[in-house]
């Protein structure tokens, strides 16, 4: 199967890990320029424009996005992992899961989509989520709960 | 009487709409005696322990804010020095906003989030500490919504943390199966509790009217039908029945899609 993605921008966020990197080797050989939120040796020699946001703020996050100009397509990789037993899960586990698999892929797609909607071409917003999210597995509550509410 | 004996604590009870106090009432009404919690306010919480006692049952009142896991901690310590046990456990408190989702906002998000995702958490963890030291078992039920099996628009977030219930139950009810205790979650569909109050679709009667006609039993629910669901998962009668969804919406989440006349899908819970 073959793509052709030339002349849209692709922004990859999330954590990167090696799927990441396969969906983003994926975009870059079809023809798309790549943006990435976090720098890592996974993306190896894959051209690409690095960027820092604010993932936890709407406010400062907004105009960030704009400044990154035309984006088609955001793929969205929520990689939280942590296992371990309900019971011994932590306040600051909930805490860490729901960051990084709900609340920051929620703003980041709400601004995404605001600036796709004032461009009017339309886009593609893609979540990277796991099966923890579609069904119960033991030692999985917090990743799952908050890959569910994604 | 399928609950005599027994202990319960729900949560979110304190007003006369709530479905917190249909539970509680619904458990009592079976021979629980019960402890009450809500954040407040509590001269309300008082008063429906004064309205278990006129029931012939023991109550107690606990104030809490169930995202603080310390006064969670304390909640069930005073439930056992005032009434002995606890066998089973409503977790019942939530909140809604009503917000598109281009317009969260990140004290909503986390208002939502911290009532209903974790202050379940921190109530079943302790619930499930209390049952596991107890040695028999025990009842866990979640209230969470219609909106766990359909999305309704301008709530996305309650949306995602009523969904996500069904995954915490079903993790919860895999690891405390081996200890007999049960965790199952009921969904109501629309009732006229505190929590709709502020509903943009229900401040009219034009509102409330299509609001009807958009549920296939064509009314509200009442507080009650969703306390006798949570009896059945709390009794003798749910005893084989756990990691389960009961949705008491008179058909509102089946017809959510439908094209028939008078089904609509604009409508909040």
């Amino acid at each position: 199967m073959t793509f052709n993605f030339s002349g849209k921008r692709a922004f990859l966020a999330g954590t990167v890990n090696t799927t990441l990197a396969a969906v983003g080797k994926t975009l870059h050989e079809s023809g798309a320029q790549l943006i990435v939120a976090d720098e890592s040796p996974l993306w190896g020699d894959l051209p690409r424009e690095a960027v820092t946001l604010n993932m936890h703020d709407p406010d400062t996050l907004r105009p960030q996005i704009e400044a990154l100009g035309e984006i088609n397509i955001l793929v969205f990789n929520a990689g939280w992992r942590q296992t371990g037993r309900f019971l011994d899960s932590s306040p600051d586990d909930w805490d860490a899961a729901i960051d990084a698999n709900f609340e920051s892929p929620v703003f980041l797609a709400q601004a995404v989509a605001r600036a796709m909607i004032a461009r009017g071409q339309g886009g593609r917003i893609i979540f990277l989520m796991g099966v923890e999210g579609w069904m119960p597995f033991a030692g999985t509550a917090a990743a799952g709960v908050s890959l569910t509410m994604l | 009487m399928r609950l005599q004996g027994k202990v319960a604590l729900v949560t979110g009870a304190a007003s006369d709409r709530s479905i917190g106090w249909g539970i509680a009432r619904a458990l009592a009404a079976e021979g629980a005696d019960v402890a009450l919690n809500d954040i407040g306010p509590l001269d309300a919480l008082n008063q429906r322990v004064e309205d278990l006692k006129a029931m012939g049952r023991r109550g107690v009142a606990l104030a809490a804010d169930v995202t603080q896991p310390g006064q969670v901690e304390a909640m069930f310590a005073n439930t056992v020095a005032a009434l002995g046990r606890v066998d089973i456990v409503a977790s019942n408190a939530g909140i809604i906003r009503w917000e598109h989702f281009l317009d969260i906002t990140p004290t909503n998000l986390r208002a939502i989030v911290n009532v209903n995702i974790k202050g379940n958490v921190y109530v079943c963890q302790a619930a499930a500490r209390q049952m596991i030291a107890q040695g028999d078992g025990g009842r866990i039920i979640l209230t969470s919504s219609v909106q766990s099996d359909v999305q309704f628009p301008i709530t996305p977030v309650y949306g995602a943390t009523k969904k996500a219930a069904h995954t915490l139950v079903g993790v919860m009810a895999l690891e405390l199966a081996p200890y007999n205790i049960t965790v199952n979650h009921i969904g109501p569909g629309w009732v006229q509790s505190p929590l709709n109050d502020i509903s943009p679709e229900l401040q009219t009667a034009g509102g409330i009217e299509s609001q009807r006609l958009a549920v296939p039993l064509k009314r509200d629910g009442y507080i009650e039908e969703m306390g006798r669901a949570v009896v059945y998962f709390a009794s003798s009668n749910g005893d084989y029945t756990t990691g389960s969804f009961l949705r008491v919406d008179g058909g509102l989440g089946i017809s959510k899609y439908s094209d028939a006349p008078g089904h609509g899908n604009n409508h909040d819970i």
